[in-house]
């Protein structure tokens, strides 16, 4: 194994230096096991056979990825440019490269629509074009299940494991690409913090697997949703998701497996690692589990309150619907013997309290979307700094975070981050709208699609299904997942200088 | 001109004192209007005649009562609370924070970028320009409005209220009960104008073209105009039935919108969800700092704006120093961390009203737009709270929700928060002497 990723990396006289071209192809190579264990899945199932097409997929992309390999070198730095160029354009092409089995299977009709599920896949989001559910492959469903499990750790993080010699380029790589602020190193070599990243990924979804075996699931059905509520995506290979099986163990698995997942990684390997009381250290952790019960609980009330079920009914839908939306999950729990599950039909309260938590998402380092709870945590900090400042102007107030002092220029960051996030919601609720969709539909599915979400509400809940959109709406949608994926710089960096670059050019032509 | 911060001001020590004789001040006007409307004998129940009280002052067109069975002497009335209500917002801003001494925490305009925006030297001087500014403004709608067509009494009311972006109408179709293109045309050309700043009045009236070139604020706020007019003429071109008529509509609800005024001429109920939305969002944006309007203000939007180019480039160039520029003056930092105060207090109240909304009855679409609209003291809003539709069609629980947002709106949140924050901080001293 080792000789031969150096055979890959060894320098040759014809490569041409391309920072951005070697990581992307890196990424597509590690993609290929996942499309060889769909293929696998579908040539041992009986209802279909779509192997070929499957296998097409995974010869396409090894060639690909293989090309890019070999054919590029990677310099010894990187740029911060070329750090969010890189990440920016591996999940552009894994995009693309994913859409290719789900093409070729031709279950997904048109190569747009097999972009948006592949899109919706890789950035653990969860909306899906897919319709029905029931009737496709188990081949291509596995395959969506495994792209969302690749996207909830992070591909380039994927990457780094094997790419020692990257060094400091490594780590801005993982910020670049891993959702939140901080990039805590688990280990001194940034290889090694990726491979201990992706080992306890691995084993968290085998746990989440045997726990759904132990619930009663099949061992099909269990491993496809460990894979999608470790990477809090929200797949499932059925039309009613989790809803399919009306059953309070398997909801209650997995609610902890997407509470699991929308947790700090940094922490999880604390407690791996002998010091399982990092979790209460950690104001974070406490104000996520805090924010998400609470709304649960309040949600759970006010739809009891208002008799769209009983008391129990009501709790149980209340903690899934707000676990789900407030990990940016996205899985559903409801079915035609619980249609309390459908929370685009809650009182209008309910509903109310759920937006604050689809923005939210879950923890810094976790796999889940949206802007973090240790954002909230810092501007509400920053609030209350602003406040005292107005009452006592000289005051020296400082924002901490347990005992870490936060700097100022921080501050201003993660204000722009939440002001860059409110930005793009708006502008997307007004295309989103403008493309035909009425108020509630687009802001949600805007926030949705920002915060990988996937189900929204409105006419985009979570019974629903995102061909309701039009053909661009679809299009502005896949690039908020992507924006959002990427905690939006790499993306609009990438326009911007790509935007430079042709104007850099025109001006040259001009003066000739 | 000189540093305002060296004019002398009764108190300028204690921001809280002078926040609390703000809020004490709003306060107290809205019990005085709930008595006048109590014993005027049209409204019998206290919590409508808070509301209608509030409304006013707070210079929002959401109303709870048919004004055209109210007599004359009560519609005056009503319009002078909305009147009242834009000068009390423009003396807070352009001459209280200002004043406030070493203390310009939370200055809305008159501070470091705005030096041309302040308007005189002494805190004095600054007032008498202020209340001249408005009287004049207010004089010119009358006039116009007069000279379009209305009839006297009506051009005096519509005045008050188009000069204070208030928005209380005498008729129960607002502006659609003229049915008169060269009235709307006035109207929405006053409304554009109300949500100018006065410092630019000024300068508009002294004819300083390069002043008012160089204010980026100004041309946001024009341009903001005349791209949503285009837009929601573009998507409302077939529903209206297109030509002119659509034009003047178009530019009258977007001019109503961004105002914060709130004049109504079309239901826009019936329109496609994109210009509805498009309205929403300018009533969110509001008008111009130190005007009498409303809402999150164009100057805040500018400098997220830069905020955000500025935190694109850090990432490539960590090490640069960027500065966030507003018409070609550098921001100073504290102003840009007011101004993210702002923004998450702001998101927090709206978030918060959208919650006390649908709670206490209204669907999610009606929530989501009452709870922005009351906020930015606009008025108008989506589901049923659209086109001619007024606030009786909420609960009164809920109406309550919208009493708070219109005054939190009203006051730009910080002042009250902190007077509710030194409230419970004086209660928690008195526990602990006892």
């Amino acid at each position: 194994m080792k000789w031969a990723v150096s055979l890959l990396l060894v320098d040759r006289p014809w490569n041409v230096t391309s920072r951005v071209g070697f990581v992307v192809g890196l990424g597509l190579l590690f993609m290929v096991p996942g499309m060889l264990l769909a293929t696998l899945v579908e040539w041992g199932s009986s209802t279909s056979d779509n192997e070929v097409a499957l296998g097409m997929g995974a010869l396409v992309t090894l060639a690909g990825g293989g090309l890019l390999v070999i054919f590029t070198r990677l310099d010894q730095d990187m740029p911060p440019a070329s750090v969010f160029a890189a990440v920016a354009w591996t999940w552009i092409g894994l995009s693309l490269f994913a859409a290719l089995p789900l093409w070729f299977s031709g279950e997904l009709g048109s190569f747009d629509t097999a972009l948006f599920e592949a899109v919706s896949g890789v950035t653990a989001t969860g909306s899906t074009v897919l319709s029905p559910i029931e009737g496709t492959g188990r081949g291509v469903l596995m395959w969506r299940q495994i792209m969302q499990w690749y996207g909830g750790m992070g591909m380039v993080v994927l990457a780094v494991t094997i790419l020692p010699f990257l060094g400091v380029g490594g780590l801005s790589l993982i910020t670049a690409e891993a959702p939140g602020p901080t990039s805590d190193r688990l280990a001194p070599r940034v290889s090694s913090t990726a491979r201990r990243l992706w080992a306890l990924y691995g084993g968290i979804t085998l746990a989440i697997a045997a726990a759904l075996m132990i619930a009663g699931l099949s061992l099909y059905d269990a491993v496809a949703h460990a894979f999608t509520s470790a990477g809090t995506g929200g797949f499932s290979p059925y039309d009613d998701s989790i809803g399919h099986f009306d059953s309070i163990a398997v909801e209650a698995v997995m609610i902890v497996g997407m509470l699991v997942g929308g947790v700090s990684f940094t922490l999880h390997w604390r407690a791996v690692s002998g010091n399982p009381r990092a979790y209460g250290r950690s104001s974070e952790f406490r104000t996520y589990l805090l924010l998400i019960f609470a709304v649960a609980l309040f949600a759970s009330l006010l739809n009891w309150l208002n008799d769209l079920s009983d008391l129990t009914n009501s709790l149980r839908n209340g903690i899934f619907g707000a676990v789900t939306l407030g990990t940016s999950g996205g899985f559903g729990n409801a079915s035609s013997g619980n249609p309390g599950g459908d929370f685009a039909a809650w009182t209008p309260g309910a509903q109310a309290l759920l937006l604050p938590l689809m923005v939210m998402g879950g923890m810094t380092g976790s796999t889940a979307g949206g802007l973090k709870v240790l954002r909230a945590q810092v501007m509400a900090k920053y609030m209350r700094v602003g406040l005292l400042r107005v009452k006592h102007p000289r005051v020296v107030a400082r924002v901490k975070l347990g005992q870490m002092v936060v700097a100022e220029p921080i501050l201003q960051r993660v204000a722009g981050l939440v002001a860059l996030y409110a930005l793009s919601a708006l502008v997307a609720t007004l295309v989103l709208a403008a493309l035909g969709q009425d108020l509630i539909t687009s802001s949600s599915a805007a926030i949705s699609a920002l915060s990988n979400m996937g189900p929204a509400l409105g006419e985009a809940g979570p019974t629903s299904n995102y061909l309701v959109f039009t053909r661009p709406a679809r299009a502005v949608l896949m690039s908020m997942m992507l924006i959002g994926r990427l905690e939006f710089f790499a993306i609009f960096l990438v326009a911007v200088s790509a935007y430079e670059r042709t104007r850099r050019l025109t001006r040259v032509n001009l003066r000739r | 001109m000189s540093d305002p911060s060296r004019v002398r001001f009764p108190w300028h020590r204690s921001a809280v004192r002078v926040l609390t004789t703000v809020v004490a001040t709003a306060a107290s006007l809205v019990v005085v209007s709930t008595v006048v409307y109590l014993a005027s004998g049209e409204m019998s129940r206290v919590d409508d005649a808070i509301f209608e009280s509030v409304a006013g002052f707070t210079t929002t067109s959401l109303t709870v009562v048919d004004p055209e069975a109210l007599p004359a002497w009560l519609l005056t009335w009503r319009a002078l609370t909305q009147w009242l209500g834009g000068l009390g917002a423009l003396l807070l801003a352009l001459v209280v924070v200002p004043a406030f001494g070493g203390q310009r925490r939370l200055s809305e305009v008159a501070e470091g970028r705005g030096r041309r925006a302040v308007l005189a030297r002494t805190w004095s001087h600054n007032t008498q320009r202020v209340v001249l500014t408005y009287l004049g403004f207010t004089v010119l709608v009358f006039a116009s409005y007069y000279a379009a067509g209305m009839g006297a009494f009506d051009a005096a009311t519509f005045g008050l209220t188009t000069a204070s972006t208030g928005g209380f109408a005498n008729y129960r179709d607002s502006f659609a009960h003229f049915d008169s293109a060269a009235i709307e045309w006035v109207g929405a050309g006053a409304m554009a104008l109300a949500g100018v700043s006065v410092a630019a009045l000024v300068w508009m009236v002294r004819g300083k073209v390069q002043a008012l070139w160089r204010s980026t604020e100004l041309k946001l706020y024009a341009s903001l105009i005349v791209g949503s007019t285009v837009l929601v003429a573009a998507w409302t071109w077939t529903d209206t039935g297109g030509g002119a008529d659509t034009i003047r509509e178009s530019f009258f609800v977007v001019t109503s919108s961004i105002s914060t005024t709130g004049f109504r001429v079309a239901d826009w109920g019936h329109w496609a969800s994109a210009p509805q939305i498009l309205l929403l969002l300018l009533i969110g944006v509001g008008s111009m700092a130190g005007s009498a309007g409303g809402g999150f203000r164009v100057l805040r939007v500018i400098e997220i704006l830069g905020i955000v180019r500025r935190e694109l480039v850090l990432q490539l160039h960590p090490r640069a120093v960027v500065p966030v520029k507003v018409s070609g003056e550098v921001a100073s930092e504290a102003s840009l961390t007011r101004v993210h105060n702002f923004q998450i207090l702001w998101v927090l109240a709206a978030a918060s009203g959208v919650f006390g909304i649908a709670s206490l009855g209204g669907d999610l679409p009606t929530a989501v737009s009452g709870s922005i609209s009351a906020l930015a003291t606009g008025g108008p809003g989506l589901g049923d709270l659209s086109g001619f539709a007024d606030a009786t069609v909420l609960a009164a629980p809920a109406r309550g929700v919208l009493v708070a947002l219109m005054f939190l709106g009203r006051l730009s949140i910080y002042p009250v928060v902190v007077v509710i924050g030194w409230g419970i901080g004086e209660i928690q001293r008195m526990r602990l002497r006892r």
